[in-house]
């Protein structure tokens, strides 16, 4: 299954490399749900630009912990990660880097957002 | 039971003995699932406790205080559910005496003392920020699905092989050495075929070192060798990597894994 790796709202093939942290990955069965959510695609790009919205792509401090969401077969996890951290995720997951998820939700609640999404957060 | 037997018995049989520096400004509210009790305290008052209801205690005085939890029947053996996160304690006992749990939280107990050794079978476990929490993940007992003890730096590196059941393993920021992390992910990797959970994930990063190697695809060389049509991971982060990967297609469920080695990326 193909992923996506996005940097600043560009897309390109994933990798398969390490996701460090600031990284987001998408599956591409993620990114079809995401797409048709906002619209179309540059829609959903711009908000994963975040350079002028309001939820800045900030570098992690190295004392602090992120709050990522990790996604695989529609259940979704929210997994800690420092700025030295990186994630290794069997293919076809998605890795949510904080900030683009925020942006992500917008003014939408969290529950709203996955439920609308037709996902589902783990136990 | 004798006085002398209580000194050193750890309390009777059928009850726990909770410690704790709660006072007057701090709640000792810990909640107790599974079977109703009575918590008796060393100020002379009692609380009778529905299953599953939170209590809520204050102490006149500062210092060490006890408080006794005798169950209303059924015993300890009752008991499915403890979450005393947060409730100053110094001390549990008699806990080793509940055969099994489905949740236990002692999470946020700075000066906790306890062995992981005496914690019983429990489907979740929090831990998290506890000093004295102490000894190694092999001591965790066979039937954990979600464990978390990050933050608990006297948490010890061990394997894991025998947590078949494991699903959400958050050991970070423990200040593991780079051979106690390495000794954690050659034991998961030499039990891959044995975990049960489609998608489990641990996070052995933060401030605990890197793993030896590199987490990278395979090639020839330090990190991989080719044996025939078998990639054979040589290194920690190999293993990592094929934890995620599943290189040579045994069909084990993969791993989604967190460690150090990533970089604030630009």
């Amino acid at each position: 299954m193909k992923s996506k790796k996005l940097s600043s709202g560009s897309p390109k093939d994933d990798d398969g490399k390490p996701i460090k942290a600031g990284e987001s990955v998408f599956s591409d069965s993620l990114w079809g749900k995401l797409k048709a959510k906002e619209g179309t695609e540059a829609k959903l790009k711009s908000k994963l630009k975040v350079k002028s919205e309001k939820v800045k792509k900030a570098a992690l401090k190295a004392s602090e912990v992120g709050r990522d969401v990790l996604e695989i077969g529609g259940i979704i996890t929210f997994i800690e990660r420092a700025a030295t951290d990186a994630t290794i995720t069997p293919d076809g997951a998605s890795l949510i880097y904080e900030a683009d998820w925020k942006n992500l939700l917008g003014e939408q609640s969290e529950a709203d957002y996955i439920t609308a999404l037709g996902l589902k957060v783990g136990e | 039971m004798s006085l002398r037997g209580r000194r050193h018995g750890g309390g009777r049989k059928n009850e726990l003995v909770f410690l704790t520096t709660c006072g007057p400004a701090t709640t000792f509210d810990p909640t107790i699932t599974g079977v109703a009790g009575t918590w008796f305290f060393d100020d002379g008052s009692t609380i009778a406790a529905a299953s599953g209801v939170e209590i809520s205690k204050t102490f006149a005085t500062e210092g060490l205080h006890r408080a006794v939890y005798r169950p209303a029947s059924g015993g300890l053996a009752a008991i499915t559910q403890i979450d005393a996160n947060t409730d100053l304690l110094t001390s549990v006992r008699g806990i080793e005496k509940i055969p099994a749990l489905t949740y236990l939280s002692f999470s946020v107990n700075a000066n906790l003392i306890i062995s992981l050794s005496s914690i019983p079978p429990t489907t979740t476990l929090y831990a998290r920020d506890c000093n004295y929490i102490s000894g190694p993940l092999s001591q965790l007992k066979d039937g954990c699905q979600t464990v978390h003890l990050y933050r608990s730096p006297s948490v010890l590196p061990g394997s894991i092989s025998h947590l078949t059941t494991i699903r959400d393993l958050r050991v970070y920021t423990l200040g593991w050495p780079v051979a106690g992390v390495d000794m954690v992910i050659d034991s998961m990797w030499a039990a891959r075929a044995n975990y049960t959970w489609a998608t489990p994930a641990l996070q052995i990063g933060g401030d605990n070192k890197a793993p030896t190697g590199n987490v990278t695809a395979p090639v020839e060389g330090a990190d991989w060798h080719q044996d025939g049509a078998t990639w054979v991971p040589l290194t920690a982060g190999a293993k990592i990597y094929d934890l995620a990967k599943d290189v040579n297609g045994e069909g084990f469920n993969k791993w989604t894994i967190t460690y150090t080695g990533g970089s604030i990326a630009p």
